[in-house]
């Protein structure tokens, strides 16, 4: 220390002449204060992230049955005397459960889960039951289309599914 | 103590209590898109002859806030904030739209009354229900439980449920009804192409089809009745598998080994297919002189 009051201004004026004209942080140091002070809030978009990511692959996954299936239901008369075309229904089938999985994961209440199920068991039971018919007489179209029906209706209960409101 | 207790219930009523009046009104064009969104308890709908949307009704306090706004060409209507945690059912609304505007209703809880409507009427909701009298162009009703009923000459119609019933009266034109185990009854129906569809329900049909028109029936387990006008010509393909094939009108030829029937009845001119797996098909004469045509025809236990 010198004998200078520290309040002098030509001490005080000499000692700002050697200061930076600017300092730096050391380190962003944000990033982490925000994290600790919101966590659940850099959270949430993430999570609303998955979300429209499930709805906007379900509406997908939906139109693209929907197109699939418009392009195969147009002639009702027409199924009945079709030949039987295992691999279409196999691949009726197999979008029906894709249809079926990506709803497992939307945000349905409680209680619509349990009509759509009480509901698929219905539809279910009926593709069982004409498959078995059909196994048994596998060279019969109206067998056929019934199943191929049955395997429709299952899918357009899924499209109609995904469209309803969200409680 | 108990006496002080009840004397401050008393000084404070519940909040649930509250009720909010709604009235909002906004000019809006006569074939405007107006979407109602989320609302809850029962909606009047009316279709009117002045150009303006009018909300008016009373909501639980535990309903949430209306919203109300839009422009001319496209306004909206909804709640916001709803109690989810509680299903509102009290709630009673009447919304006046112009009657040719295009009308879209969504909601989880939503059931709809509407008349007047002379536009497109779409609905979808999980657990409501709706009605519609009058003459609306077209009619696309999704519900999951709820029953539809539809009674007029309505152009176009697409209806869907699970395990609802679907009763439809006097409708015309284009008709797709499908269901997973309500039953599909139909009465006074006049169609150019009509596809029914149910996986456990019952179909009865009771209407005329138009000359080159279809009428496409099918269900797994359910039993399908047709009441046709004796005057008909139709082209026939019945199905039943595992079930009889009954009709009051003369059929020619017989089922083949895989319980089909082709054949024809009158000069032919319309295509009817009928399929069911384990049900019956029956082909009735619907009486000359009916003193109700708009009645839905019945099979016996499956009125609701």
């Amino acid at each position: 220390m010198t004998g200078q009051r520290p309040d002098d201004e030509t001490f005080l004026r000499s000692h700002l002449a050697d200061l930076p004209r600017s300092i730096d942080p050391p380190r962003d140091l944000w990033p982490a204060i925000e994290g600790r002070l919101a966590p659940r809030a850099r959270a949430r978009p993430r999570i609303a992230l998955y979300r429209l990511a499930a709805a906007i692959a379900l509406v997908a996954l939906s139109s693209a049955v929907t197109w699939y299936v418009a392009r195969r239901s147009d002639a009702p008369v027409a199924v009945a005397t079709a030949p039987v075309d295992r691999a279409g229904l196999a691949r009726l089938a197999r979008a029906g459960d894709i249809m079926e999985q990506g709803l497992g994961s939307s945000s349905l209440a409680p209680a619509t889960r349990a009509v759509l199920a009480r509901n698929l068991v219905v539809i279910d039971s009926a593709i069982a039951e004409c498959q078995r018919a059909l196994d048994a007489d596998p060279g019969s179209p109206v067998l056929a289309g019934l199943l191929r029906a049955a395997h429709r209706q299952r899918v357009e209960f899924l499209q109609q599914a995904a469209r309803l409101p969200r409680s | 103590m108990r006496p002080a207790v009840l004397l401050l219930a008393l000084m404070f009523p519940v909040p649930l209590l509250a009720q909010q009046r709604i009235d909002r009104r906004m000019a809006v064009s006569s074939t405007a898109s107006i979407r109602i969104n989320d609302l809850v308890g029962m909606v009047r709908l009316v279709g009117w002859d002045r150009d303006s949307l009018v909300v008016v009704g009373e909501l639980p306090a535990r309903a949430g806030q209306l919203y109300f706004g839009g422009s001319t060409d496209a306004a909206k209507v909804g709640l916001e904030g709803t109690d989810t945690g509680s299903v509102v059912t009290s709630a009673t609304l009447e919304v006046r739209v112009p009657k040719h505007a295009r009308v879209s209703v969504r909601g989880a809880v939503v059931s709809l009354d509407a008349g007047g409507l002379e536009g497109d009427l779409d609905f979808i909701t999980t657990a409501g229900r709706l009605h519609v009298e009058g003459t609306p162009r077209t009619v696309t009703a999704e519900t999951l439980d709820g029953n539809v009923e539809v009674a007029g000459p309505v152009a176009s119609l697409r209806v869907r449920t699970a395990g609802g019933t679907v009763v439809l009266r006097g409708v015309r034109g284009d008709l797709t009804v499908t269901t997973v185990s309500g039953a599909i009854l139909i009465g006074g129906a006049r169609i150019s192409r009509a596809r029914l569809e149910t996986v456990s329900g019952e179909i009865a049909w009771k209407g005329a089809i138009e000359r080159g028109g279809t009428l496409d029936a099918q269900t797994h387990s359910g039993n399908i009745e047709l009441r046709l006008p004796p005057t008909l010509g139709a082209d026939l393909e019945l199905s039943a598998p595992s079930g009889a094939i009954t009709s009051e009108f003369t059929l020619k030829g017989k089922p083949s080994a895989s319980g089909t029937l082709r054949t024809s009845i009158g000069d032919g001119g319309a295509a009817i297919t009928a399929r069911t797996f384990r049900g019956r098909i029956s082909l009735l004469k619907q009486p000359e002189v009916d003193a109700n045509p708009a009645a839905p025809g019945g099979i016996s236990g499956t009125s609701r």
